[in-house]
């Protein structure tokens, strides 16, 4: 639809023609090669790492050994399954996992459309382009160097930890990043920090996309700032929140790797296993590709079956959906 | 609607198109492949010709035949190890068997790496790992690596002069097939033939030591006061931060060795008690290491032991290293010379010395390790490898004592002279290494830093590496101990032991920093039996006999009791 669309390449070459079957199909296929060749790189790259991975999908019912591959590891059914759930850690996993999540969803999620909405507020187009460039740069850095940053700055010499305690809301200076009850606060608040910004692009462009004449007719009508936020821009942008709400209640069972990983010790392991990393700790550290394979498998399934409740859920009340 | 619908389509057919070109593609290269394995074949064929005709001529060292320039891709298992290319060592290896090495060493996770490599058959022409890692036996097939047995008798005969029959047997399989061979392995006669001693050390910073009066450390008393009145003295370091009164080194996955062999070693706890073998992670049931590990937990309890000696790795440990920020420390001396060498330099009176550390309530001497006959990493020539008979040769050079001799001392006159028929090495070099390691690797690198064939026979020619180090090694000696039959135990990883071991040992790793951690001793020992119930409940029983068995089978080739 796209493509068809929006497209004047295409449509110069005379994309009309009316022939039905197979060899109009060809027809406008040919008519459209230039943008259908752009296409192709996504395709094959889809083929590559989403399709033919797929295949391996099947080892989650092996004891899966790499040198006898596929073929030759021994069929072991759902043996690696009732493994995970009967394992001591599974409902330690399952917290780590929803909680982490719902945390995340309930402060990461909202924050950057606030963000998004008080930067449109602002009358200086210089500053709002300042403001909105300065935030999102953290994205740019990958977890390892804000993980290293956030290391030095939260052990027990650190910058932060040391101004705590000169404002007195810590009695001694403690290893912040070691210690497990304050792990959470600090992963999520490191991450809204990290992606304020860059989640919040998309509200801009969903905000700059609303019709002016909305906002004179309220100005008109004698709406002020609060009005005009709560009755135009939250209805207009509410398809953009909804669709990207069914998408992070999907991801509510994924996780951010890199970020877990950088912070990765021993001592934290009971706040911070969720499903990947646990997956990764006991499954692919220990060489049990079977097994890590069969809780990511678990994952996905139950991560689909949350997305699709939140579409259908969407799709009811907002009348707004992915499909 | 109509054109929606036609876009769908469209998609679709394009998806198929893709796929089948993409299948084609593969049917494609299939074939490459496949002829890429024949011409290597082909050239093994026209080696072995080669080697025939020249099978008379027996005694001459492979290697002296062939010095064409060839590379060779090496793959170490080590994220440390570092070879700036055009050193001395690095050119020696080109001068004299006209290879150059191209080392590849993993950035991130070694095993994961390794893994990927196996999985996706990228193997270079050689991989050097521990013998203790979880590949091993995977990659002790002919489907990854050639049996170094059978290189030898078609390509290299010398090979049998420069390795150790008791090494080889050791790491002979079922069928007679040697896949690797290892650096460092060791024998009991070498330990007292090579004066072979120990690297652990439990070092304490000298001025502090002294300051608190030097202290009888080998007591839980002892030890618990020397660290109160090192941290009372010495509340803070030079640069203004708090002394760390203890720390071991840092925690994996599965456990940490401080408080496991090194440990038990220092008790002078063997590996069998009441003639019955036990790990030396998965919670050894001694109960004389059961009471050190809880004065540990003390420690930690009365501050000794602050959060970072739980969550800094190793290049944190070193940088507290040479900061001289602990009081003592439970750490292996030779995996810390940098920091340890550099705070030397720099503050000569805060160097840490090595001094009896945790004992067994008689007191005995403690039982320290040295390497066994498994020695260190092996080092493997894989089916990847295209031209097999150069890197056997190669293995043979660096095993022999013109190998030795190159990768050790250097060259004559450059890096090392002879006095009375003896090689010593030059003082400056030796200075160098110990005080600027950096310039040291870029320039020589001898020494044994390209450690992949190190052998005992290095001990021979082994300055004293000057102070601090000199110390740790006089401290060692009279203290080693054989523990060889004890390696090698390890199920592999897709049996059911394996799988049970690899459990029980993740849990190990969950519940040593929080046996540790405990804030009493009864929930240290609840904690404890939380761990034996886990073991029970996964059969660990299963792992341990087998390892067990391996045991008995381990001193059966080498003719041990």
């Amino acid at each position: 639809m796209f493509i068809l669309s929006n497209m004047p390449v295409a449509q110069k070459r005379n994309l009309g023609t009316k022939r039905s079957g197979v060899l109009g199909l060809i027809s406008r296929i040919w008519a459209q090669r230039d943008l259908q060749a752009m296409a192709i790189p996504g395709v094959i790259w889809m083929i590559i790492f989403n399709f033919i991975p797929m295949y391996f999908i099947i080892i989650a019912f092996m004891r899966y050994n790499v040198a006898k591959g596929v073929l030759g590891s021994k069929w072991v059914g759902f043996k690696n399954f009732t493994e995970f759930f009967a394992d001591d850690r599974f409902w330690l996993v399952m917290k780590d996992t929803f909680g982490l999540n719902l945390l995340r969803l309930i402060i990461g999620f909202p924050i950057p459309i606030l963000f998004a909405i008080l930067l449109n507020e602002l009358l200086s187009t210089r500053f709002k382009r300042f403001v909105q460039t300065v935030s999102y740069l953290p994205h740019f850095l990958s977890w390892i160097i804000v993980g290293g940053i956030m290391y030095n700055w939260l052990s027990d010499s650190g910058l932060i930890t040391t101004l705590l305690v000169h404002v007195g809301l810590l009695k001694e200076p403690i290893h912040l990043i070691g210690t497990p009850q304050y792990f959470w606060g600090i992963l999520i608040t490191s991450e809204t920090w990290k992606e304020i910004g860059w989640n919040a692009i998309i509200y801009i462009a969903a905000i700059s996309g609303i019709d002016p004449s909305l906002f004179e007719a309220a100005v008109i009508d004698g709406a002020g700032r609060l009005r005009r936020v709560w009755n135009v821009i939250l209805p207009s942008i509410k398809g953009t929140i909804a669709v990207l709400l069914v998408l992070n209640i999907g991801n509510l069972l994924g996780s951010n790797f890199e970020q877990l990983f950088v912070f990765y010790k021993p001592v934290l392991y009971d706040v911070i296993d969720v499903i990947d990393i646990y997956a990764y700790r006991l499954g692919i550290e220990n060489g049990r590709l079977s097994y890590a394979t069969a809780v990511g498998l678990f994952r996905s399934i139950f991560a689909f079956i949350l997305l699709y409740t939140a579409n259908k859920a969407s799709k009811k009340l907002t009348d707004t959906s992915l499909v | 609607m109509k054109k929606i619908k036609i876009a769908k389509l469209l998609c679709l057919v394009l998806a198929l198109t893709m796929a089948v070109t993409l299948l084609a593609a593969c049917g494609g290269s299939q074939p490459t492949g496949s002829s890429d394995t024949s011409k290597a074949s082909d050239t093994a064929a026209v080696s072995t010709g080669a080697a025939e005709s020249t099978t008379a001529a027996e005694e001459e060292p492979g290697w002296k035949k062939d010095t064409s320039p060839m590379q060779l891709d090496w793959y170490v298992n080590e994220t440390w190890f570092d070879n700036p290319k055009g050193n001395l060592a690095h050119e020696l290896i080109k001068e004299q068997t006209g290879i150059d090495i191209n080392f590849i060493v993993p950035v991130g996770n070694a095993g994961q790496k390794l893994n990927t490599m196996i999985a996706s058959n990228s193997l270079p022409d050689m991989v050097t790992l521990g013998w203790y890692e979880q590949q091993v036996p995977q990659l002790s097939t002919d489907a990854y690596t050639y049996p170094l047995n059978e290189l030898a008798d078609k390509y290299d005969p010398y090979f049998w002069k420069v390795a150790a029959p008791d090494i080889v047997n050791w790491y002979k399989d079922k069928d007679g097939n040697l896949f690797g061979y290892p650096c460092n392995g060791n024998t009991p006669d070498d330990n007292t033939k090579y004066n072979v001693i120990s690297n652990r050390s439990f070092l304490v910073r000298k001025d502090i030591y002294e300051a608190i009066g030097k202290p009888d450390m080998r007591t839980p008393d002892g030890f618990l006061n020397a660290l109160k009145a090192a941290k009372e003295k010495f509340p803070k370091v030079d640069n203004g931060q708090s002394l760390i009164p203890f720390s071991g080194t840092y925690f994996t996955s599965i456990g940490n060795n401080s408080y496991e062999d090194i440990l038990l070693e220092y008790l002078a706890i063997p590996r069998e008690i009441d003639g019955k073998f036990y790990d030396t992670r998965c919670g050894n049931p001694h109960p004389e290491y059961i009471s050190w590990l809880k004065t540990f937990r003390k420690a930690h309890e009365m501050g000794m032991m602050p959060t970072d000696v739980f969550v800094d790795d190793r290049t944190k440990i070193e940088e507290k290293i040479q900061q001289g920020r602990y009081f003592a420390l439970f750490y292996q001396w030779k995996d810390a010379m940098i920091p340890l060498g550099q705070l030397y330099t720099n503050k000569p009176e805060e160097t840490y010395i090595s001094v009896d550390g945790p004992a067994n309530s008689k007191l005995d001497p403690p039982m320290l390790s040295t390497t066994g006959y498994s020695g260190w990493e092996l080092t493997m020539i894989t089916k990847n490898c295209k031209n097999p008979d150069r890197a056997i040769k190669f293995m043979s050079w660096g095993m022999s004592e013109d190998g030795q001799k190159a990768l050790y001392l250097g060259r004559e006159g450059e890096t090392y002279d002879m006095v009375d028929n003896k090689p010593v090495i030059k003082p400056e070099i030796n200075k160098m290494k110990n005080s600027d390691m950096a310039t040291f690797k870029k320039k020589y690198n001898t020494y044994g830093e390209i450690w992949m064939f190190n052998s005992s026979m290095m001990n021979l020619w082994e300055p004293d590496p000057g102070q601090p180090f000199d110390q740790y090694r006089e401290w060692a000696k009279g203290k080693s101990s054989h523990y060889g039959v004890y390696d090698n135990n390890r199920p592999v990883a897709d049996s059911d032991e394996g799988e049970i071991l690899a459990k029980a040992e993740n849990k190990w790793g969950e519940i040593l920093p929080k046996l540790l951690m405990a804030k009493s001793d009864e929930e240290f020992d609840k904690l404890w039996k939380d761990y034996e119930d886990y073991k029970t409940s996964v059969d660990y029983q299963k792992a341990l006999d087998y390892q067990r068995t391996k045991v008995a089978e381990n001193k059966a080739k080498v003719g041990a009791k």
